[in-house]
């Protein structure tokens, strides 16, 4: 109870709400952008996060968590052209619902889906840590071992179009990995004599150039929306008894979005369509799907805004991150001397508490925000320069890659990765479990050793010890569940985009 | 010979790129092999980068074998594109000689000659300083970053 009051105390203040309201703002805006997704304007904001304690950085980083999430609904809504891939299910009823005259109402219907989806699943984030907290306490270096081998599976297995692509980007992921000194033994592993490369490649300017930079050099081939097709945004309101219909939407799809996650590497895109797909198939009016059907609206909004919340629960019980924001904001806790996991559950539970007060402080300024701010960006919109987003984010993303430690490497570091980035994108290899294993590879590997140093170098304890062999039937099951979703949500996105208009299939086609 | 009547055109480019994952995969298993060996029943400093090698190779030979079936549309990098990876590597170089402002400037102005879409240079130039001053605000005021001066003026 003291701990909560506590917590209280510590996010309330005056700097704390500031930020979390301004990262959500901050979130809106960019994730409105077509293009600029959360995972783009987490990355490029961290640098703002360089002078901050753990606590404030952390309420800015959730908020601009929650506020990219949602932002991109009002370009899928307005344009027709989802902000982010996690949009890109609202686009199938909002946009037609603008063309109807009904923007200002699909608009207030994504705030209100947004914001209860991101706050269910707080609530479930809430007591799911509590559920595992002690479960947490059992798990020893084998199970350790068994999970992050279980994660990086998962990742692979949801790797889209092809296994064996999405397989070699995160072996490349551990492979970069390696640079650096051994951890066990202080040995410099392919440095080549380079005393920079000795503490390995900095997390933070490798997921800014991966994707933030990358993403500016994407751009300079794409055409932005043309104003054109901007529909001026209409008054209408959402009424209560609206709001209150649509409650059994609201639930199933925060349901989906936090359990889809907690699985690896699934993020909000999977999350969307699941909760466009399974609200049509749970509709009294299925028919009306696709048509500017409000349900059609609240079901993928509410159900990407929940994983959040959703992709934490990894994150802060075993540091597992269940998507590209979270892998950034694992590098963001890193860079403050955190590292999410068992050790933060047990120890660090002052932090953990003002952590779910921001969730929910988020979404509540997604609320209030995410309605007055959507006239404002809808001009804004209408008046995006490509050339001067182009200049924005490669400036941003060399200079924030350089300000994490003020070192020349780390730049080119960012310019490096920002080309294998979009190198790798062209190539068809994504770069999503890349990023996820860069972080899992090196806890896999100590986790291997360490647990061969206790047992006397007998590999038989991964699979001898009981929950170590749960853990990797576990692996199994989930790792085929994994593999068919992927391929149903491989199948659904393809046949939803072929009903896209050349604009919206571009946006949406752009990987997250 | 055999490879082309098996292979579409389309797919050099990720051939191209297996070939040369396979051979990182053979260098990083060789270079890895001369790491010291275990200790206290720890795998060694090498265990784990063979292992991976030794993976990354199979899976390169099974991207190859995938390609016969499935190859992704590959389109040519735009010009434009390598100039702007051109002009970031230039940027940092040019950043430690002139310094941050100037070189920051030059860098928007070149990027946004590039991606021109038939704005006035007046319009350029106002764009370059706007987002000099922008990125000035956000890391030297807000992240109080230290920026370089540079050789020349600092």
């Amino acid at each position: 109870m003291d701990q909560i009051a506590a917590a209280f105390l510590v996010a309330f203040t005056p700097l704390n709400l500031l930020l979390v309201v301004g990262g959500t703002i901050a979130g809106i805006v960019i994730g409105a952008i077509p293009g600029l997704t959360a995972t783009m304007a987490i990355a490029l904001l961290v640098p703002f996060t360089y002078g901050y304690d753990i606590i404030p950085a952390t309420a800015l980083l959730l908020g601009i968590y929650c506020g990219g999430m949602y932002g991109g609904s009002i370009s899928a809504i307005l344009l027709g052209v989802p902000g982010a891939p996690s949009n890109a299910a609202t686009t199938f009823d909002g946009y037609p619902m603008t063309r109807m005259g009904e923007s200002g109402k699909a608009i207030a219907l994504s705030t209100v889906a947004s914001a209860s989806g991101g706050i269910i699943s707080t609530i479930l984030l809430i007591f799911g840590l509590s559920l595992l907290a002690p479960l947490v306490l059992l798990f020893s270096n084998e199970e350790y071992f068994v999970l992050t081998v279980f994660g990086i599976i998962i990742v692979i297995s949801l790797s889209g179009r092809s296994l064996i692509r999405g397989f070699i980007s995160a072996v490349l992921g551990i492979t970069i990995s390696f640079v650096g000194l051994d951890k066990i033994m202080p040995y410099p592993r392919f440095t080549f004599g380079a005393t920079e490369l000795l503490t390995g490649f900095p997390i933070v300017p490798v997921l800014i150039g991966l994707f933030c930079l990358s993403q500016g050099f994407r751009m300079l081939e794409g055409q932005a929306p043309s104003s054109a097709t901007m529909i001026p945004m209409s008054r209408q309101r959402l009424s209560w008894s609206e709001i209150w219909s649509l409650r059994r939407i609201f639930l199933r799809s925060s349901l989906i979005g936090t359990l889809v996650g907690v699985i690896p590497a699934a993020g909000p895109n999977i999350a969307a369509f699941l909760g466009y797909s399974e609200a049509r198939r749970a509709s009294k009016h299925p028919e009306k799907f696709g048509t500017g059907f409000s349900e059609g609206v609240a079901a993928p909004e509410a159900a990407n805004n929940a994983v959040p919340a959703g992709a934490l629960l990894p994150l802060l019980s075993f540091g597992i991150p269940g998507d590209t924001v979270t892998v950034i904001l694992l590098g963001a806790l890193m860079l403050h001397g955190y590292a999410p996991g068992p050790l933060m559950v047990r120890e660090n539970t002052e932090f953990l508490y003002p952590m779910f007060l921001f969730l929910l402080m988020a979404n509540v300024a997604l609320l209030v925000f995410g309605l007055a701010l959507a006239r404002p960006i809808s001009l804004l919109l209408g008046r995006t320069s490509n050339r001067v987003l182009i200049g924005i984010i490669c400036v941003f993303s060399i200079v924030g890659g350089f300000a994490y430690n003020g070192q020349i490497t780390e730049a080119f570091i960012t310019v490096i990765f920002g080309i294998i980035g979009y190198t790798m994108e062209k190539f068809g290899l994504s770069v999503v479990p890349m990023s996820i294993t860069l972080i899992l590879g090196p806890m896999m590997e100590v986790y291997f050793r360490t647990a061969l140093i206790a047992n006397n170098g007998d590999p038989t304890v991964f699979f001898t010890r009981p929950l170590a062999l749960g853990l990797w039937l576990l692996a199994a099951v989930m790792a085929w569940a994994s593999f068919r979703v992927n391929r149903r949500i491989v199948a659904i996105e393809a046949a939803m985009i072929s009903g896209l208009d050349a604009p919206s299939r571009r946006a949406t086609e752009r990987k997250d | 010979m055999a490879m082309r009547h098996i292979l579409k055109r389309s797919a050099v480019p990720l051939l191209v790129t297996y070939s040369c994952l396979a051979a990182l995969s053979v260098a990083m298993f060789i270079l890895a092999r001369g790491f010291p060996g275990a200790h206290m029943g720890a795998a060694s400093p090498g265990f784990f980068p063979q292992v991976i090698a030794g993976l990354l190779l199979l899976l390169c030979i099974l991207g190859v074998l995938e390609l016969r079936r499935d190859v992704p549309t590959i389109t040519r990098v735009p010009l434009p594109v390598i100039a702007v990876m051109a002009l970031s590597i230039g940027y940092i170089l040019t950043m430690f000689y002139i310094g941050y402002y100037l070189s920051t400037f030059f860098y928007v102005l070149a990027l946004m000659s590039i991606v021109r879409s038939g704005a006035s240079w007046a319009r350029l130039l106002l764009d370059s300083v706007a987002i000099t001053a922008c990125s000035y605000l956000f890391f030297s005021v807000m992240v109080d970053a230290h920026l370089p001066s540079g050789a020349v003026f600092g």
